[in-house]
């Protein structure tokens, strides 16, 4: 450090100060500069290096930036046409793959190729992700961002220097609509216009917002939950308003359909057994119970539980627990039960011929009952089991007596 | 209503733009080390009324699996979740069958007690005004020994002071049933508990007995310290 303020002074009292720190300070920074000729740069003196005047220390500046720019280009087009041959690979090999198969190569898609590959290459790997895949390039490689900055060095994105643009972008998006609409229900209020507005207030009912992932693969970005939490509230904030109509296209962007859980429901078809009673079988499961149910319909309320009647069941809450799906859809006196259960406790047993019986009831009625028993909690099973013990305690929670010392 | 990624919120899922007004769930999630449902499951809907009502297209139930009805819920008339509740606060080492038979006890002695006082009663018109039915009986009972107010303990300038606090109505139904069974628990052990909660509930419900007074000693105590309410926040 001595020396090198020893040479500024020398160098100081000759020319500018000012410029010759700034030079003094370019030398030193550049790192490609460093071991030229053996010698640090730092060391030598700013003359033997560079040119007097100001303006050419700009340019140097902006050869630098050049040169940088021009290697990140450079990567870019690497990037770029590697792609392309990765992509003129993935065509030919379709193609080939396609006539290894037999079928016809133009019209051969994804689908197609998940299903040659799973048969030419079968695996039992448990990890899906690990097994033999033919994907389009776009899906294997990461996705890039184009150039982020032009070649002077000035970024095109406004937000270039939050680190993540597109982000913050978007929420400044955002809110300027927000702010937009803001200004535009002042308007209409002046205007005594805001009545004709009262009705289109938009809702976008069965519809959720993109969740995390999507909204990290759509900006290209590492978006943190907490920041996608953010971006959740400025968005709903601008549901929230008034005149959110207006920008409902721009919404729907970030929105998704839901599917209601009794679409995921295929309806089952009763079968026909040898006598042309028409009858339904299910099964079900409670911790360790399992339990094979047969729901006659058109029956007069008969229950066989392992060959026995209902006093299978010694207590009247567990039978009352059997009587839970009839009860709401309906059919108490109206069906025939044959239930075998086996495993388990006596609550358990019940558990599992509940759930049993309240599929098996499915196919006798209609959609409306089986919505109803579904959101009941008759169709679920109960996923609840002995929790286990565990090392160095007595049991699954309890822990040996706390001593202060 | 909005709900967030994991990590800034307990209990919570990827957002959603639901209406959960008419949604009977609360999105509160006991604190346990963890959950055997997935934070997405509903609470299910037990009340047949509810069921065969309006259930609005955009309900967040139509889009999310429910979790199972235990084995002590049911649609049935006879189904009480606040008597539910109450059994499992009776009961001792898991056994279920014990503590409802006590409960079913009480209830029957509150209901034998109140026959015998309408067939005994001459007068029409007090004959009309005795409430026989247990359940009742019982449910007006707890209400008189809800406390109103609770103390919880504050800490400031590193002294602990005892806050008055408006009582959620959750820990009010506990303590409630909490103090039932304590003071029968400590009761003559020769008298069996069915009993014992008979005598506690009638004395709860002409807001009389053990009950009423540990709960009138606690608002008493919230009253002498109201000094120190400005602490809640």
């Amino acid at each position: 450090m001595a020396a090198s303020m020893q040479t500024f002074s020398r160098v100081c009292s000759t020319k500018h100060p000012i410029k010759e720190l700034i030079r003094w300070q370019i030398t030193k920074c550049s790192a490609l500069d460093r071991h030229k000729n053996g010698v640090h740069t730092s060391c030598r003196l700013l003359a033997d290096v560079i040119p007097e005047t100001f303006e050419q220390k700009t340019e140097n500046k902006a050869e630098k930036i050049s040169k940088a720019m021009r290697l990140y280009m450079e990567r870019a087009k690497n990037y770029n046409s590697m792609i392309d041959k990765e992509i003129d690979e993935y065509e030919v090999g379709k193609r080939h793959l396609a006539n290894i198969m037999g079928e016809d190569p133009d019209s051969f898609n994804q689908d197609d190729i998940d299903r040659a590959i799973k048969y030419l290459l079968p695996s039992g790997l448990f990890e899906k992700r690990a097994r033999p895949q033919m994907k389009h390039p776009y899906e294997v490689f990461p996705q890039r961002k184009e150039a982020l900055f032009g070649k002077d060095g000035r970024p095109h994105h406004y937000q270039f220097y939050t680190g993540k643009p597109n982000y913050h972008g978007l929420l400044h998006d955002i809110n300027m609509k927000y702010e937009h609409l803001n200004a535009t229900e002042t308007e209409l209020y002046k205007n005594g216009k805001m009545a004709e507005e009262e009705d289109k207030k938009l809702f976008l009912h069965g519809f959720q917002w993109i969740d995390h992932k999507t909204l990290t693969k759509q900006l290209i970005e590492e978006i943190s939950p907490q920041e996608y939490n953010r971006f959740v509230l400025v968005l709903h904030r601008l549901l929230k308003h008034k005149l959110s109509y207006k920008e409902e296209e721009f919404l729907l962007k970030y929105s998704k359909k839901v599917m209601t859980m009794s679409q995921f429901r295929s309806i089952e078809k009763p079968l026909i057994d040898s006598d042309g009673r028409e009858y339904s079988e299910a099964t079900g499961r409670r911790k360790t119970s399992n339990a094979t149910v047969t729901v006659y319909n058109n029956g007069s309320g008969q229950i066989s539980i392992n060959g026995q009647d209902l006093a299978y069941f010694k207590d009247i809450h567990q039978r009352e627990q059997l009587l839970f799906p009839l009860q709401l859809v309906n059919k108490i006196d109206k069906v025939d039960i044959v239930a075998t259960v086996e495993g388990g406790g006596s609550s358990g047993q019940t558990g599992a011929i509940r759930l049993a019986l309240a599929h098996a009831l499915c196919s006798f009625v209609d959609t409306d009952s089986i919505e109803r028993l579904r959101l009941a909690g008759l169709l679920t099973k109960d996923p609840r089991t002995r929790e286990r013990k565990k090392p160095g305690q007595p049991g699954a929670r309890k822990k040996p007596t706390w001593k202060r010392r | 209503m909005i709900k967030l990624v994991n990590g800034s919120d307990p209990g919570s899922s990827a957002s959603q733009v639901f209406k959960t007004e008419n949604c009977l769930c609360s999105n509160w999630l006991p604190h346990v080390r963890t959950l055997r449902y997935d934070v997405n499951h509903q609470e299910p809907t037990i009340d047949k009324s509810k069921l065969f009502g309006t259930i609005e297209e955009d309900d967040i139930r139509r889009f999310k699996p429910i979790k199972a009805a235990t084995n002590d819920q049911s649609t049935s008339v006879f189904y009480s979740a606040t008597l539910e509740k109450f059994i499992n606060m009776v009961m001792k080492d898991g056994k279920k069958l014990v503590a409802r038979k006590i409960v079913n006890e009480m209830l029957e002695n509150i209901k034998m007690t109140q026959v015998e006082k309408f067939n005994r009663c001459e007068n029409e018109k007090e004959k009309m005004e005795i409430e026989c039915n247990p359940e009742i009986i019982f449910n007006q009972g707890l209400e008189n020994i809800k406390p109103v107010l609770m103390l919880t303990p504050i800490i400031k300038g590193g002294v602990s002071y005892k806050v008055p606090v408006a009582c959620p109505v959750h820990r009010q139904k506990f303590l409630a049933m909490k103090w039932l069974v304590e003071s029968c628990r400590d009761r003559e052990r020769k008298i069996p508990m069915g009993k014992k909660l008979a005598y506690e509930i009638f004395d709860a419900y002409k807001n009389e007995g053990k009950c009423v007074r540990r709960k009138q000693e606690l608002l008493r105590q919230c009253e002498e310290n109201r000094a120190f309410a400005h602490f809640r926040y």
